[in-house]
């Protein structure tokens, strides 16, 4: 079972670069059959890589969710096609031109401050420990990894 | 160390795109404005920064384009050292920029403007989607992807990453290309030209059949600018500024960057962050030009390589020799794309690439530096002026999108005109509102991302200043 996860985020943007800190984190879990990719934005061409892999898990920060959540993603049905920016749901219906539809998650763990600066507040470093503690328990039950993370 | 850089406004770092169609007394459209309310900020909290530290800082602007920013601003800093930059370098940088075009052009055309094209904007829209383009041309959609890949591919073969590359510097490049990246690129050519010429053929039966919204969307006469090579051929890392207008007359060919503010103006609307640049000579605001593919072919004589030039030909039949419509753009950008494999093809055969020789050391020499580079969807410029010790005193950024600004309200102005009747806002008018738009391929919300996208925000305001209908989508 192999997983493709994906952090999400400019870490240029304070939390918003919650997504980068979760892959980083989860990098060091050192998890065999896991590979991890950090983008600043979800892009088509991604679609390529998840449909090269089992299933998949989009970690980002949240302006919308108070706490920390694992959802499952579905295919998107409808687009919007006037930015540039592609939702996990989009990059999943593109992925879908390659026969894959994979089962996915996304973590989405609350920000508050995005603003132009380094680093996470308090209040979003400790929503990403507790979105770590799901996260590790979702890669357990579907790699069957025991390893300790 | 946690650096912090606090800037006010903060409140509205999302990037939202707002749409304002103004009616007369008798509800019909007067005129329609796009705004764009998104705090950017980089040409201020970049003051202070050595010039060297640009390419890097300003590449964040944008998810998509940054190579844009990064050579450009690379060119900025190679004026400011007073170099001549390694032949090498020159030519990884071409190559870079046309991975760089091929990505953000396979990504305008098959994901955001595709299903357009191949489902029709008055498609039921249980079926105008992904899995409904996936479903009638699955082809089409994979030959997308992949071409976007080959683009980030160079991007990141070249640079070590995808996106925000430190790759290009002011003076050259930081490594030049290997001989395993170069056979890579080559194996990479044969599918990439197939995806192409596919999209072209496919776009070309297409365009027969709708001739209304040609004339439609953005269908005016206005100045064209872009960079060109001395002799005419297309061109998009060098060469000299060319603005010409309807007729094909060239009012503008200046080999002098420094001297662009000769040529362009900056207006600056109460109610957008996207500036207006005008052409100086004519005054804001009918000094309306615009820039991008549609510009760069209109404005060169060639394309400079084989079947590029055959389209061009073709393109200039179909749509004449200055083509006036911004529809056009789509099937600019398909001659733009087989122009840059054909380039690529072209160069990849050149050893000089593989050179150490790619990078001009030296000191600060000048205090003031211009870099124009042509990004996917126009001409960018980096302005900076730094003092003795190369400390930015000032910078001014002319984005692509912004000198689309004027044409993308007028293009908005002829659709809603044309689809519009009465106070309320049809879906058709709300379906070709967005396709003008896409036209341009605007940029505008990369620098930040947050979980969501950008909503589209249509209202409808009356001689009285009250709204009278709004719509919201996305």
């Amino acid at each position: 079972m192999t997983w493709l996860a994906i952090g999400i985020g400019n870490t240029l943007r304070s939390d918003d670069g919650l997504g980068p800190w979760l892959a980083e984190r989860i990098a060091d879990w050192r998890l065999p059959g896991v590979t991890i990719r950090v983008v600043h934005q979800l892009t088509p061409e991604l679609a390529v890589e998840i449909a090269q892999h089992d299933r998949v898990l989009f970690l980002d920060s949240s302006r919308t969710d108070d706490e920390p959540r694992l959802v499952e993603v579905e295919p998107a049905q409808t687009a919007n096609r006037l930015g540039h920016a592609m939702s996990p749901g989009d990059i999943l219906a593109w992925a879908s031109a390659f026969g894959a539809r994979r089962p996915a998650w996304a973590a989405r763990v609350p920000g508050s401050d995005y603003r132009f600066g380094e680093g996470l507040s308090a209040a979003a470093a400790e929503a990403g420990e507790r979105a770590l503690a799901d996260i590790a328990r979702l890669l357990r039950e579907h790699t069957g990894c025991t390893k300790s993370v | 160390m946690t650096k912090r850089i606090i800037i006010d406004p903060v409140s509205r770092i999302e990037g939202h795109a707002k749409i304002s169609i103004f009616l007369d007394e008798k509800d019909e459209v007067l005129e329609a404005r796009f705004h764009v309310t998104e705090f950017r900020g980089f040409e201020r909290f970049c003051e202070g920064r050595p010039f060297q530290e640009m390419p890097g800082l300003s590449a964040r602007i944008c998810g998509i384009c940054p190579v844009s920013h990064i050579l450009a601003s690379s060119k900025a800093g190679d004026m400011l050292l007073a170099v001549e930059v390694p032949p090498t370098a020159l030519k990884l940088r071409r190559m870079m920029n046309w991975g760089q075009i091929l990505q953000s052009h396979a990504l305008s055309f098959f994901h955001l403007s595709g299903p357009d094209f191949l489902l029709g904007w008055d498609s039921a829209p249980a079926t105008r989607n992904v899995f409904g383009l996936i479903a009638q041309h699955p082809d089409l959609a994979r030959q997308g992807i992949r071409l976007r890949q080959f683009g980030q591919e160079i991007i990141e073969g070249l640079g070590g990453r995808k996106i925000h590359p430190a790759w290009s510097v002011p003076g050259g490049v930081r490594e030049p290309l290997t001989a395993e990246l170069r056979d890579r690129f080559v194996a990479w050519l044969p599918e990439s030209f197939r995806a192409v010429d596919h999209a072209l053929a496919f776009f070309k039966g297409f365009l027969d059949k709708h001739r209304e919204e040609i004339e439609t969307f953005g269908d005016f006469p206005s100045l064209f600018m872009s960079l060109i090579q001395p002799d005419g051929t297309w061109e998009t890392s060098d060469g000299l500024l060319r603005i010409g207008d309807q007729t094909g007359k060239i009012l503008v060919d200046d080999p002098d960057p420094l001297n662009y503010q000769t040529h362009i103006g900056e207006a600056v609307e109460h109610d957008s962050y996207l500036k207006s640049p005008y052409y100086r000579p004519i005054g804001y605001p009918d000094g309306v030009y615009r820039v991008g593919p549609l510009a760069r072919l209109n404005l060169c004589e060639r394309m400079g390589v084989p079947r590029a030039d055959v389209e061009l030909v073709e393109f200039r039949q179909r749509a004449g020799r200055v083509a006036s419509s911004s529809f056009h753009y789509h099937y600019a950008r398909l001659i733009e794309m087989l122009a840059c494999l054909e380039n690529l093809e072209r160069l990849l055969g050149d050893p000089d690439l593989l050179s150490g020789r790619c990078r001009a050391d030296a000191g600060l020499n000048r205090l003031e530096g211009v870099g124009i580079s042509e990004a996917p969807r126009g001409t960018l410029f980096h302005h900076y002026k730094v003092d003795e010790q190369g400390r930015l005193l000032k910078i001014n950024l002319i984005i692509a999108t912004g000198q689309n600004n004027l044409a993308m309200n007028r293009t908005v102005t002829q659709i809603a005109k044309k689809y519009l009747r009465g106070t309320k806002i049809p879906e058709p008018m709300l379906n070709r509102v967005e396709a003008g738009i896409r036209a341009f391929d605007p940029c505008l919300s990369c620098s930040t991302h947050a979980w969501g996208q950008m909503p589209l925000h249509v209202q409808l305001i009356n001689a009285h200043g009250e709204i009278a209908d709004e719509v919201r989508r996305g």
